[in-house]
């Protein structure tokens, strides 16, 4: 899949952000006091006017851009596991969506066998469990089973 | 000599067991991590650096230069062996390190000489940097607001000035990185600002999730392309007693190296230039000198100059960071986010009000070069399982560091919620040629030049005068306009050049 309107796209990004912040950094914080000299809003401002004037050249340069970006559905479908896991821990917790997506990803869609998705899980456990939860004491969430347990 | 006592009173920090317990796991993750083909010394060093947060900032700050500095090391591994630079700065270490791993047959003692070569390196880079820091930081102590702003305009445009091709997207992407890292409190009010009536915002977007999604979990997304990559198979066995050189190679590698850890320190102290340039200019004055062999046949020199001058120049980059709190590279910058998450505010004070800290810091450089050494040369014969794990199985576990780290470091889903939009939002920066690294340095070094520049304004009345009048911000605005202007133009002339051939 290739796309060449996101080359002009990402520039229109920037120039909508650039103008969100020069528009609240100049009329909500304020840029200037007599008194008090530059304001909460001083600096962002100038950078966000910086970031639309850039923005707005590399917006012309993307006109005379040919090459396309490239989006792969694999480079996708690590987006929706990052996605599927913020999900999920919702529900069952971090630590059973991160096995849950480990052997759903290694079985389903590498359609790999079961020794070497048992090493990656044992890998995985090592490091959420052991490294992370006993030795770092970090506690994972536990979904809806937090209230029930 | 001031320095040496100093250097001294630093080890007695540095070398109690815990450090040294933290320099050493330091030393084997970051190899580990570094010999990773497609993950590099920034996305390992962002991944690893929550484990940092067990320690007291000193033991956290030399784990993460362990870390940092063993990640060098570990690039050469997969170009030696596979002929796939583990990061840039490996580029130039395939091109004689692949060839005797090869064709002579001589993987190990590619490895060694790539392993002595970058300790030598880095031991000449630590020793100027024991000079050269507190120097820098004493010129340091006589900028006012002025001078640093100039000094930090002058860091951020340094990575887009090397970003080279398109300086307009460098700009833009550096002005967005200032606006991310204004979104919160506002640092000198405290007032908060663009938190868009959102609690978790009023906080600012955490660091360590969003430096993890950036360069993390972005290179995950674009690491599945890889997966099916066929690497050759290593099938030499390798052995420490094997991979030995003989005296007659270790004199070929000592002068190499030597040159080259000078050349690369220089490097590295130059805001922008890191390690890649280090180890692209070591070879290429390593060409203009005499070497047994032709370079690019399998050369004991050419991987000595390479990796002497990498490791020097990421010891090198430590001046900077320390003195001036500029870091050179974007790696640098996360290892600055590190130093400022404990606290620690890295700039010409550091080394007044801080000395125990960073004294410490370098002294326990000397000790993690030593140790990355001893761990570099012990896991030789476990290289080959090592960089033999398939892409396809690395994903998963990379994915789940990403999302553990990140809940890790705010102890909320927010952490892993920035994580995964950072991380989106880096790919399709990456897909559409808009270089990431000048978001991360500028994120970090924003509140430093917002606090900074309003301070100069509040002294000048509001006149711009201040950043023109006194000498030294004189010179440096000077450097800093040099810097924006030289790519522009050069990218006018080359567009113009390339006009007239069409």
């Amino acid at each position: 899949m290739t796309s060449t309107k996101t080359k002009r796209l990402t520039p229109i990004i920037f120039i909508v952000m650039g103008l969100v912040f020069a528009y609240l950094g100049f009329n909500e914080f304020g840029f200037w006091s007599e008194v008090d000299g530059p304001l909460p809003g001083f600096f962002p401002s100038i950078m966000a006017i910086v970031m639309v004037f850039a923005g707005i050249v590399s917006l012309i340069q993307s006109f005379k851009d040919t090459k396309a970006a490239e989006y792969n559905g694999p480079e996708l479908l690590v987006v929706a596991g990052g996605i599927g896991i913020f999900v999920s821990t919702f529900i069952i917790g971090l630590v059973p969506t991160i096995f849950l997506y480990i052997i759903l990803w290694l079985k389903l869609y590498e359609k790999a066998p079961w020794k070497p998705t048992l090493v990656v899980l044992g890998v995985a456990a090592a490091i959420t469990i052991g490294v992370f939860g006993m030795w770092l004491g970090i506690q994972f969430p536990m979904g809806v089973f937090e209230n029930i347990l | 000599m001031e320095n040496f006592e100093l250097l001294l009173r630093g080890f007695s920090v540095s070398l109690t067991p815990i450090n040294i317990g933290a320099a050493f796991l330091g030393a084997i993750l970051g190899l580990i991590v570094g010999a990773m083909p497609g993950i590099g010394s920034l996305a390992g060093v962002a991944l690893l650096l929550p484990l940092t947060y067990k320690f007291n900032p000193t033991t956290a700050i030399i784990m993460l230069g362990a870390l940092y500095y063993s990640n060098m090391y570990g690039g050469s591994f997969s170009a030696i062996l596979l002929n796939i630079p583990g990061d840039s700065p490996a580029v130039m270490t395939a091109l004689d390190g692949y060839p005797m791993a090869k064709k002579k047959k001589r993987p190990g003692q590619a490895l060694f000489t790539a392993n002595t070569a970058s300790c030598i390196g880095g031991t000449i880079g630590i020793i100027i940097l024991t000079f050269a820091g507190p120097a820098l930081a004493n010129i340091g102590l006589k900028f006012g607001p002025s001078e640093m702003t100039a000094i930090l305009l002058i860091a951020m445009t340094s990575i887009s000035w090397l970003v080279g091709e398109n300086p307009i997207k460098g700009i833009v992407i550096t002005a967005f990185g200032i606006l991310l890292a204004s979104m919160g409190m506002d640092t000198l009010s405290g007032a908060p600002r663009y938190d868009f009536g959102n609690m978790y915002l009023l906080g600012g977007i955490p660091f360590t999730p969003f430096v993890i999604g950036t360069v993390g979990f972005s290179q995950v997304i674009s690491l599945i392309n890889e997966r099916n990559n066929k690497t050759e198979k290593i099938d030499a066995k390798l052995s420490i007693k094997g991979s030995l050189l003989s005296r007659r190679e270790l004199k070929r590698l000592l002068f190499p190296s030597i040159r080259s850890g000078l050349l690369g320190t220089f490097v590295g102290v130059l805001p922008g230039a890191g390690a890649t340039t280090g180890s692209f200019m070591g070879y290429a004055v390593q060409k203009r000198f005499k070497s047994e062999e032709e370079l690019g046949t399998g050369a004991v020199e050419g991987i000595a100059a390479c990796e002497a001058a990498n490791n020097a120049a990421a010891a090198g980059a430590f001046a900077p960071l320390l003195a001036l709190g500029i870091p050179g590279s974007g790696t640098g910058a996360v290892l600055l986010g590190g130093l400022m998450l404990w606290g620690l505010s890295p700039g010409p004070l550091l080394f007044q009000n801080e000395p125990d800290f960073a004294w410490g810091l370098i002294s326990s450089l000397f000790l993690s070069n030593l140790l990355t050494l001893a761990v570099a040369i012990a896991i030789i014969p476990f290289l080959t399982k090592i960089l033999s794990v398939p892409t396809k199985y690395m994903i998963p576990i990379i994915t789940v560091v990403c999302v553990v780290g990140s809940y890790s470091t705010t102890y909320s889903m927010y952490g892993v919620l920035v994580m995964l939009l950072s991380g989106i939002f880096g790919y399709f920066l990456q897909k559409n040629d808009y270089p990431t690294a000048p978001m991360l340095l500028s994120f970090v070094l924003a509140p430093l030049l917002e606090s900074n520049m309003r301070k100069a304004f509040i002294i000048s009345g509001g006149s711009l005068n201040i950043f023109f009048t006194r000498p030294i911000t004189l010179v440096l605005m000077l450097v800093f306009f040099a810097m924006i202007l030289i790519p522009l133009v050069r990218s006018i002339i080359n567009k113009t050049k390339k006009g007239k051939v069409a």
